[in-house]
């Protein structure tokens, strides 16, 4: 019998062996920097699923249920302050962190995020590790 | 005529893939010099190379769409574990991949 080589990584998930991964979901319509974040963190372990605008990401919140969004600003179809908006009008939805992520920083974009309900705002492209804290710190 | 050379080469057990010209819509689909990263990475297991080494040394630059075709191929090669290295990218190319993170996501060597 041939002996399997060993695997040169072992990936734990950010909670730690044996528990199910986060389930991040990345609302974001540029398509290389979803691709980008999401890769990022599921080499960190989280499980990530995405949608292209906020519409699609409203309907995957409530189906695929994540326990941390991450929202871009301006999307088409629906922009990310009325898909928060949205989040936060659903019971089912409401009590999810949401993260900002967005290329436009200037105060009066931080304010209406968080006046629609954004818990955090981070400006593209987001510091991994500061991200990752954010999302674990939520989660806990 | 499209502007990339995608040339494929083993030297002393070490697979290269050398990217001469522009990672473009015009070029996307020779990027792997054979039709696809899938097709690029079964030929390698099939040789059972243990690493893919991509020269950028005379790749001038990469459109959006060429950077996910990256992304894509890490993803696909990590679970086949075939690390992507990706060699000496121009400064240009440097400062993309530090701005897009790339850096955390592939080994990068410089010259």
């Amino acid at each position: 019998m041939s002996e399997q080589p060993l695997k040169k990584l072992k990936r734990l998930t950010p909670q730690g062996s044996g528990r199910e991964p986060i389930r991040v979901l990345y609302v974001e319509d540029s398509a290389v920097i979803r691709d980008t974040i999401a890769r990022l963190l599921e080499l960190k372990g989280y499980k990530v699923n995405y949608a292209k605008n906020g519409q699609e990401g409203v309907e995957l919140a409530q189906s695929w249920k994540p326990q941390v969004v991450l929202m871009d600003l301006r999307m088409p179809v629906m922009d990310g302050y009325n898909a928060i908006n949205e989040l936060r009008a659903n019971p089912a939805t409401s009590h999810l962190p949401i993260f900002v992520i967005s290329a436009w920083s200037s105060k009066k974009e931080r304010t209406q995020a968080k006046l629609a309900g954004a818990d955090e705002f981070f400006v593209k492209p987001p510091d991994l590790n500061r991200l990752i804290e954010a999302i674990n710190r939520a989660v806990e | 005529m499209p502007n990339l050379i995608a040339d494929l080469s083993e030297e002393n057990g070490r697979w290269t893939l050398k990217l001469v010209g522009s990672i473009d819509s015009d070029t996307h689909h020779l990027m792997w010099s054979t039709e696809s990263s899938s097709a690029l990475l079964k030929k390698l297991q099939e040789v059972k190379a243990d690493s893919l080494w991509i020269d950028l040394s005379e790749t001038e630059r990469f459109d959006s769409q060429g950077l996910r075709l990256l992304l894509n191929a890490h993803k696909e090669f990590s679970r086949a574990d075939i690390p992507i290295i990706l060699r000496y990218p121009n400064p240009h190319l440097n400062r993309l991949f530090q701005i897009m993170q790339f850096d955390r996501i592939f080994t990068i060597e410089f010259e």
